[in-house]
């Protein structure tokens, strides 16, 4: 069974069902229904990292560089001013990240530890730069999209990418499908070695195992996930820039996984919840929201070791 | 003994910037036999050991593995052609079951590892060679344990479960009865003694009692050079190896 | 490119570098003695910088602002460690980095709350304004000179403390062997805050030389904690000597870059960093 704890189960099942509600209750309102499909967008991203991170034991600060390339990817691929279908477009996009990642995996999976964070850091920083200093991809400015694609599956219409309620459960299925793919690889034969891996890698390769490789699909997987979550981004509002590889980009998403419970991957999606909704809610209360944030990340580190869900699970586990 | 030499070493050297590590060693390990491997501490045990299973590269000299050279390759193909290590220090995964660690251990065996879809647990064989693994060593009772959760002497013996997993042709043992008490050593020395019959085994040990009891072949190696390879016997009364041992207190049993 | 030029842009390189060698070398010694990844780094050079811009506004005096701002960092370093990093000791990097991130985000704020998000700037002080003639045409900034003097001074400082007394005799040793250091008897808590409260000092320092030849702005502790990571994986992390050359290395190659090829010049060094580190997957000077 993928889904091993009853907290993942009561979670998951309560989280799907209010989230599949959701846009009865905000009909007329689509900046709410906006914010919340931004919020499931994140949601992919974060899982992703929480996967790379959290299982496979990869800390990576430069995962939104990922990001960025599924949104600059689609305009890059995509001839401007045509209506194209999503699933191609996505298969591309997420096609070409997978072979970006491949190569950036093969030299950065040469290091480890410290210099494995500070290397993808530098990594995203330079991409970053790339986009920012260039002219061809709209500097710091970055590029527009125009034109939505379109979702028929074999020339039935499925969703209009135009209308905010479908556009949000396109991104509820990106959830779902997310969170099914890392659960059921991290169940597989290779998630075993992966697991083991991070357990104890000298042990692993004590067995045989070439962990570089299995290190490196896994990379190559979470990297392609982010870069879809990059891509619902940038077609959910209708542009990519520079800001989407930022350092604090990864950070943030870090900070989520973190908060909802490292390595549970349903806690990305509370905790990419929580996040949102603790700044929402600071930023109401006063204009430097970041300090209280801030402030609630120090506390969290200290206090909440294993994030949200490990305070749900000694509540409900037995 | 005209066993088959499964791994031998012609003039293995191991040099760190000045320091002789380990100079210009020859050993051959027979087939279903147990070969002793002793000295005092810096002798340089722990040197070859991580040489014969591919973690350190020798500076110079060759190890040859059923004829084969192979002191170029990277440790996980060591480990595939079929040379297991145990550690000295307790190398399990501590956080998941007895079984889940020979499963690990016994997966590759079995099943293609990079298989992203198929459930861990639907490999039928896996299972059962995990659990003969854990039977073979006495944990029969604690497949499902954690092993962070059983006492020291039985996560010696997962150790050595998990290399049995893998199904090698021959067993590199780092001090597997360090920290035992006597009870559990003799369950080791008894499992040691049976494995034999099959596997050929290289046994570094600080446990003299376990190693006369063991050792159909005995080597000391003393600052790095071999001292003396025979039987125990023609070793105990060796006059050089008594004065490599001179002055040191009888090796007491590792606390 | 004139020899004229060349050598300005060598000269202004090295200066950079050994700025960057400054702050490198704090980070650097954190991680070496304690295994902190210290990510708040970044944000000490930027209190040092809006400490003294605070100051000069306040005092006139650019020297007065250099010390009390050296002074407030060196309290915060010691409060800081005492109050959070001494928690971090036993703890993984995945739980330093979110901290110190926590951090940042704390100080972004303060500074927001405190200075506001404006650019500033600090003046040259008097006495060392002006410039020095180089040849016929131009001439070289004295302040600069200045800077690139006080680096190494500090520079040779703490070459000496490393090297030549008993605090830097256990520092190099608890680089190698934390345990070892504490049986020894040392009091390993004090060692731990005396070494941050450097590492901070560094920094600060850092911003405080840094201000008259920069803009004061949010964000650029964050921008000098990235460079300062690509000199220290260049260097070797935990290696002193490392950081030195590294930071050198960078200052150089970036200076140059910028002048002859702007487009690519934010990216050079990262390519420059990957290409060691494929060469030599822990840096130059590895330990």
């Amino acid at each position: 069974m993928i889904f091993e704890k009853r907290t993942e189960r009561i979670f998951l099942a309560i989280f799907f069902l209010i989230a599949l509600c959701i846009p009865l209750f905000l009909e007329d309102n689509s900046f709410f229904v906006g914010k919340v499909t931004t919020i499931l967008i994140l949601a992919v991203f974060v899982m992703s990292l929480d996967f790379l991170v959290g299982r496979v034991g990869l800390v990576t600060l430069g995962h939104a560089l990922f990001y960025g390339l599924g949104g600059y990817l689609f305009v890059i691929l995509t001839p401007e001013y045509e209506v194209v279908n999503f699933w191609i477009y996505a298969f591309y996009v997420m096609g070409v990240s997978a072979l970006i990642a491949l190569v950036i995996g093969a030299v950065v999976l040469r290091t480890s530890g410290i210099y494995f964070i500070m290397i993808t850091l530098a990594i995203s920083q330079m991409g970053y730069y790339f986009f920012f200093d260039s002219l061809e991809f709209g500097g710091g400015d970055g590029l527009f999209i125009f034109m939505k694609p379109e979702t028929s599956i074999f020339g039935l219409n499925f969703l209009n990418l135009d209308n905010p309620t479908h556009f949000y459960y396109l991104a509820l299925l990106g959830v779902l499908i997310t969170l099914l793919t890392i659960k059921i690889v991290l169940r597989s034969r290779f998630g075993r070695i992966i697991e083991a891996t991070r357990l104890n890698p000298e042990r692993t390769e004590a067995l045989g195992y070439n962990i570089f490789a299995f290190r490196l699909i896994s990379y190559v997987i979470g990297s392609t996930l982010a870069a879809y979550a990059g891509l619902l981004f940038a077609l959910q509002y209708g542009y990519v820039n520079p800001q989407f590889m930022t350092w604090e980009m990864s950070g943030t998403a870090l900070v989520m996984s973190i908060l909802g419970g490292m390595g549970t991957i349903y806690g990305a999606i509370l905790g990419t919840i929580t996040y949102e909704g603790l700044q929402y809610f600071f930023e109401h209360v006063s204009e430097d929201w970041k300090l209280f944030m801030g402030g609630a990340i120090i506390l969290m580190v200290l206090l909440l070791r294993k994030g949200l869900a490990g305070y749900l699970e000694k509540l409900l586990e037995k | 003994m005209a066993n088959n030499i499964i791994l031998e070493t012609e003039s293995l050297s191991k040099h760190w910037g000045g320091i002789k590590a380990l100079n210009d060693i020859s050993l051959q390990f027979h087939d279903k036999q147990l070969h002793g491997v002793v000295g005092p501490n810096g002798a340089g045990k722990s040197t070859l050991l991580n040489m014969l299973c591919g973690t350190l590269k020798p500076t110079s000299g060759c190890i040859l593995h059923k004829g084969a050279q192979i002191e170029g390759m990277k440790p996980w193909k060591f480990v595939r052609s079929g040379i297991g290590r145990s550690f000295q220090k307790t190398n399990i995964y501590a956080e998941v079951t007895c079984l889940e660690n020979c499963a690990v251990a016994a997966q590759r065996r079995f099943a293609g590892s990079f298989n992203l879809f198929a459930s861990r647990h639907a490999n039928k064989l896996v299972k059962e060679a995990a659990e003969k693994a854990l039977c073979q060593v006495g944990l029969a009772d604690r497949i499902n344990t954690i092993a962070a959760e059983i006492s020291y002497g039985e996560q010696r013996q997962l150790e050595l479960a998990m290399v049995l997993a893998t199904d090698p042709c021959i067993l590199l043992l780092d001090e597997p009865m360090a920290g035992m008490g006597h009870e559990e050593s003799l369950r080791i020395i008894e499992l040691l003694n049976d494995l034999k019959k099959t596997y050929s085994i290289v046994l570094v040990e600080h446990d003299m009692d376990a190693i006369f009891e063991l050792s159909d072949q005995l080597t000391v190696l003393d600052n790095g050079t071999h001292l003396i390879t025979g039987t125990v016997d023609e070793v105990r009364n060796n006059p050089r190896v008594k004065e490599a041992y001179l002055g040191k207190d009888d090796e007491e049993e590792a606390a | 490119m004139s020899t004229e030029l060349f050598f300005v842009q060598l000269i202004n390189g090295v200066q950079y570098g050994l700025l960057l060698f400054l702050i490198a070398s704090g980070l650097t010694l954190v991680f070496g003695v304690m295994g902190i990844l210290n990510l708040a780094h970044g944000s000490m050079y930027m209190v040092g910088a809006y400490l003294v811009w605070y100051f000069v506004a306040v005092t006139g005096s650019f020297t007065v602002a250099a010390i009390l701002s050296a002074v407030i960092a060196l309290g915060l370093g010691i409060l800081i460690e005492r109050m959070l990093i001494q928690r971090l000791y036993n703890r993984n990097h995945l739980d330093q980095v979110l901290l110190t991130i926590g951090m940042i985000f704390v100080f972004n704020s303060l500074q927001s709350i405190l200075w506001g998000n404006d650019p500033y700037g600090v003046a040259v002080p008097e006495a060392l304004s002006g410039s020095v003639p180089f040849t016929d045409n131009s001439s070289y900034p004295i302040y600069r000179i200045f800077a690139a003097v006080i680096c190494i001074a500090i520079a040779a400082a703490l070459y000496f403390l490393v090297s030549k007394t008993r605090l830097g005799m256990l520092i190099r040793a608890g680089e190698s062997n934390r345990e070892m250091v504490e049986a020894l008897g040392v009091n390993i808590k004090s060692l731990y805050t005396i070494v941050f409260a450097i590492g901070v000092m560094l920094a600060a320092i850092s911003g405080i030389i840094a201000a008259p030849m920069s803009s004061i702005v949010p964000g650029m502790g964050e921008s000098v904690l990235i460079t300062c990571f690509v000199v220290v994986v260049i260097g070797g992390m935990g290696s002193i000597k490392g950081a030195f050359v590294g930071a050198l290395l960078v200052g150089i190659i970036s200076t140059f870059a910028a002048v002859l090829i702007p487009t690519m010049s934010n990216m050079i060094i990262y390519i420059f960093m990957i290409l060691v580190l494929l060469v030599k997957p822990q840096g130059l000077f590895a330990k």
